[in-house]
This record gives structure tokens, sequence and C-alpha cells, in this order.
């Protein structure tokens, strides 16, 4: 009897948790699932079992592979360049040099604003004639160009403003890293006669291994999550040559109004990152040297 | 010959000053501990010596070469640190040899001064483990033998033994001292530990607020303490210090009173608790405590409201709140001026 009053209250405690997991988490996670093996649902046609026909619709929509592609090339020219960028920043910061604080907010700021407020200043830097940039090349003679515009240059321009928001955001994670590492080591680095290059590559960045890796793993998820910007800038277009996976997904749900494909396309992405962060437990994680 | 010549050498950071011209000559081949309590500016001295730290005026020499304003890498010395600064992601091959890596060593030659390094210190089958998986005395070795690989004839430590426990620290203190004889290494030494000073040095330079306040043999420190920190920061327990105008000085031996007498102006009487004897007559004293170590018994025995130490090598049959007489002989008594400073007579 004291036994189950026990286990009663043990349930209890773990109901609030359990509770908010399961309605918001698993429960649309399964829904999602068994949507996106239906068709949809319409005035005149009933919802009928359609097995994986929404995946293999995926596989051959061109726009998908499209979409899919800018989403990798925005993680390839994104990531590198943002994180190079966080480690020269943290290291200049971490270093004494008056206004350090300052400089630690002015590299900070990019994240802590809202996407859609950078997208908005950066839509000005992008305007054509009247923006920034284009005043500023005007300077020099260059011709006006369209970068939001033109399918050429519209992807490289999400990519800067991406790393613009993102390297200060990864530069706190590589001042932390920096912190934990005891100034004698460099101190003794530098009695060997270690220069400061050498230094870097010898200690530094290997001890900093632990933070890059979450860093490429955040930022890799990162590059799937963040569409805000997408609504302010460029809508996806021109020709979808700016559209990226999660915009997609929204378009074909609330635009489109395909359920079904959405859902096929939001199981896709599930396991896309399910497979990322199971690749950071299992094999990264035991090549990177922690202390 | 000297290894190093330390003239008049400066610390400031602003307002603080950290170190008041300071001068010393570390003597070739010698082990020279810079001991004080915590900020007296030993360490600021050590590194200003490694060249990590800025010199604020005086000079330093090493080798008759003045090394004030050369780059650390430069100055021809190694250095072990209080936290050991072992490179955690390297295995101990690794970190002795890091150095030997960046001034380009060819690998034949880096294989064989690890070997001997490695071996000097007893680490040759610990080659390849990380840092993490090795105990304190361990890294201790590495730090070591990362400081003899460098070649280098000056060895700066700084609290080397800190971070070890009391039996390790006894075990490493030899082998440290061992390991500079064999390989004639000229040691400075910075510890705030007298036991480490005694036991090693040939030098003492012990320093207090930035200053030096005596230095010498660990024997000549003492026996005949300059003042009266001197006197109290070495030995355990510290010597005792007895005002005269509170003691019963009638009370003394003639001798003693003698030599008190010609020290006119002196107003410290100092005695270590090994040179005071109970006996029949002498100054009144009543026992207030006693530690009993095995080896030794420590009194604390007072006179007159003021308290102080006896030490000796047996247990007698004494009780607490027994009321005795001490005495001492004249050569063991130290008495001090006003200043603080050594009466010489």
């Amino acid at each position: 009897m004291k036994d189950n009053v026990r286990n009663f209250q043990g349930w209890l405690l773990f109901a609030p948790a359990a509770i908010l997991l399961l309605a918001f988490t698993h429960y649309p996670t399964i829904t999602t699932f068994l949507n996106s093996l239906y068709t949809n649902k319409s005035i005149i046609r009933p919802r009928r079992f359609s097995g994986i026909e929404g995946y293999e619709s995926m596989l051959s929509d061109p726009i998908f592979w499209k979409v899919f592609a800018n989403n990798m090339w925005l993680a390839l020219g994104t990531i590198p360049t943002s994180i190079g960028l966080a480690i020269i920043m943290a290291l200049i910061v971490n270093k004494a040099i008056p206004g350090r604080g300052l400089l630690r907010m002015a590299y900070f700021t990019p994240t802590m604003l809202p996407m859609i407020a950078v997208a908005n200043i950066w839509l000005f830097f992008y305007a054509p004639e009247i923006g920034l940039i284009d005043q500023a090349t005007s300077i020099f003679g260059f011709e006006s160009t369209n970068w939001l515009g033109s399918p050429s240059t519209v992807l490289p321009s999400i990519m800067v403003m991406t790393v613009w928001k993102e390297a200060g955001f990864f530069m706190v994670f590589y001042l932390a890293g920096l912190q934990t590492i005891s100034p004698e080591l460099e101190e003794a680095a530098k009695l060997e006669g270690s220069s400061r290059w050498n230094y870097f590559w010898r200690v530094q960045y290997p001890l900093l291994l632990p933070t890059t890796l979450f860093v490429l793993i955040n930022a890799f998820l990162n590059s799937f999550k963040l569409v805000d910007h997408l609504f302010v800038l460029t809508k996806g277009g021109p020709d979808n040559a700016s559209n990226l996976i999660l915009y997609y997904i929204y378009e074909t749900a609330f635009a489109f109004l395909d359920v079904s494909y959405a859902s096929a396309l939001t199981i896709f992405l599930l396991v896309l990152l399910a497979l990322t962060a199971l690749a950071q437990f299992l094999f990264i994680e035991k090549r990177v040297h922690y202390r | 010959m000297s290894s190093i010549e330390v003239k008049n050498l400066s610390k400031s950071w602003g307002e603080i000053e950290a170190v008041k011209d300071v001068s010393f000559v570390v003597p070739e081949k010698s082990f020279t501990v810079l001991l004080g309590p915590s900020g007296c500016g030993k360490s600021t001295i050590l590194k200003m010596l490694s060249g990590l730290e800025t010199v604020t005026s005086g000079s330093i020499k090493i080798k008759n070469r003045d090394v004030t304003n050369l780059e650390a890498s430069k100055r021809g010395v190694s250095m072990v640190f209080q936290s050991y600064a072992l490179f955690p992601h390297l295995n101990v091959k690794e970190n002795i040899q890091f150095g030997l890596k960046v001034r380009k060593v060819p690998a034949a030659e880096r294989e064989k001064r690890v070997a001997e390094a490695a071996n000097a210190v007893g680490l040759s089958d610990l080659l390849d483990r990380k840092p993490s998986n090795l105990s304190g005395g361990q890294r201790q070795r590495v730090a070591l033998a990362r400081s003899i690989v460098s070649d280098q004839s000056v060895c700066l430590m700084d609290e080397p033994l800190s971070n070890l426990d009391s039996k390790l620290r006894a075990e490493m203190r030899d082998e440290i001292r061992d390991l500079q004889q064999r390989l004639g290494l000229t040691v400075v030494y910075v510890t705030h530990d007298q036991v480490e000073a005694m036991s090693m040095a040939d030098q003492i330079i012990l320093l207090n607020s930035g200053q030096i306040v005596q230095k010498g043999a660990p024997e000549e420190i003492y026996n005949y303490p300059n003042s009266i920190f001197s006197a109290q920061f070495i030995g355990l327990p510290p010597m005792n210090i007895l005002n005269l105008k509170k003691i019963d000085i009638t009370a003394l031996s003639n001798e003693n009173q003698k030599k008190i007498e010609i020290s006119k102006n002196s107003i410290n009487l100092g005695i270590r608790p090994e040179h005071l004897n109970f006996s029949k007559k002498g100054l009144p004293v009543t026992v207030k405590g006693i530690d009993y170590f095995g080896g030794e018994t420590v009194f604390k025995i007072s006179h007159l409201e003021q308290n102080f130490f006896l030490r000796e090598p047996r247990q007698p049959k004494i009780h607490l709140d027994d009321k005795l007489n001490i005495s001492w002989d004249p050569e063991d008594m130290h008495l001090f001026k006003k200043n603080n400073q050594r009466f010489i007579s």
C-alpha cells in the first residue's frame, strides 16, 4: 500500500515535465510523421494512406534539392569563416588591451539583436543604388548591384550577414575556452622561445578543440534553424536562389497548404539534425582532447 | 664565479612598489632560495630574472651578460612553475621536448636528450602518458625534465613543491637538491616554506615587503638573525621574543644579566625554544600547554603574562600549571634594539 503511494508521488513529480514534453515535442513529432504518410484532406477528397509517396516526390522535387543544396552551401560558406573570425576576435579581446570591455560588447552586439532587426539593417546595406554598399562602391566607379535581387549574389549576401551575426556568438565560447587555459602555459612556452603563432598552433588551438566541436555542431544546427531573415530580405527568391529548407517547409505548409508534403520535409530535417547530434556523441567526441 | 648578479632591482605598478632596491649575487652551481611570506615580492623577482616580467629599474646580469631588457627565451634560463605548466594535450615526451622542437633541434639529438632527461628524473616508463594520468609527483618530474632538457645552466623554480603532500614534498626536496648537485645547475628557488629553504639552500635570501631582510647560509641566518623578522621567520616554533621591561631580570644568571646590561638600549630578548632548559634556578614560569610530537615535546610557558615556547627532545615528567624555572646559556641569547635590529656587541 505504502509503495503505491510512493509510486504515485513519483509519477506526480514526473508529470509536469512529462506532460510538457509529450504535448509539445513527442506528440507533434509523431503526428507529423503520420501526416507525412497520408495525403491531404480536402472537401472533395478524403485523406488516404499514401505510404512513402510523399518522400518519393521529395526526391524528385527539384526545388527540394535546390533548397537543400542552398542550405549546405550556406553551412559551408558561413561556418569556417565565422569560426575563424570568432577565434581571432576571442584572441584579441582575451588580451589586456585598453577598451577591452567595449570591444567585447561591440563584437557581441550582432548576436543580441533579433534576426528580424539584423535583416532590416542589412536590407539597407544591400539596397541597390541607395544602399550603403552601393554608395561606397560607387565612389570607386563601380556599377550598382542588386545584391539581393540577382540569383548569383543573393546567397553570398545572406552568408555575409549570417557570419556577421554568428561570429560574435561563437566568440563568447572561444573566449570562455581561452580563459580556462592557464597563463603559466603561455609563460612556459615563451621561455622556450615559442612565438605567438607557434603557441597558438601548438597549445591554444588544440586546447580549444572541444570548443570548436561544440561550436561546429551548433553552427551546423543554426544554419538550418535560422530563417527569420528570409521573411524580411528575400522570401527565398529570386527563383529560390536564397531559399532554405526551413523556409521551404513554412511555404509548403502555410502558403501552399500542402501539410502532407511539409510533414515529409520536416521529418527529413528532423532526421538530418538528429544524425548530426548523434555524430557528435558517438564519433567526434572521442577524438577530441578533454582535460 | 657568479652566475647571476642582481643590482638595485625595483619593480612597481603605479603606486605599488613590489620590489624595492634588491641586490644579490648567485654563485655558479649554487642553490639560492628566495624566502619570504606571501606578497613579499619573491615571485616577482623570479619573474624579472626569467624575463616574464619587465624591470622598473636596476639591472640583471646572467653569466656576465646584461639581460635586463632581453627576451625571456634568450636569457639562457629554464623555469619550473608552481602549477608545473604542463601542456595537457601533449604526452610526457612531447611536453619534455616542446622547447627543443621550438628551437628546431634535430630529431636524433632530441631523442637522445629527452631520453637522458627522462632518465635523470625517473620518467622513462611514462613517456606516453598524458599529464592528466600522472600523479602530482610525476607531473613535478615532467616539469623538472623539461627544465633539464633545455640544457640551460640556470634553473628558476617558483614554489615547485607547494602542490604536493608533505611526504612527497620531503622526497622531492632531496631529489631536487640531488639533481642540482649532479647536473651542476645554478638554481634560484622561490618558497615561503622555511623548511625547504633550510634543507636545500646554499644561500637564503630572506625578503619582506619587497626588501631583502637578510642573506646568508642557512646556519648563519639561523644562528645570527639580524632582526626580529629574520629570527621569527626561520625556525619552528619561531624564536621567542621577550620584552626586557616585562621580565624579571634579577632572576637571570649573572652572565646573562651582564650581557643584557652591555646592550643598554636593547628592548627585546630573543631565544630559540630548543635553547631553553628547565632548571632549579632562573626565570620563574608556569606551564600553560604541552604538545607531544614523539621526537620532541613543545611546552607553552608563561612568565609575567608573556607566553613563549620551550622545546625538549624527551618527554620530562611535567604537567600543566606546574611552576618551574628556566635558564639558558648567554651565547644562545639574542638581543634586539628598538628598531627590531640585532644588537651587535
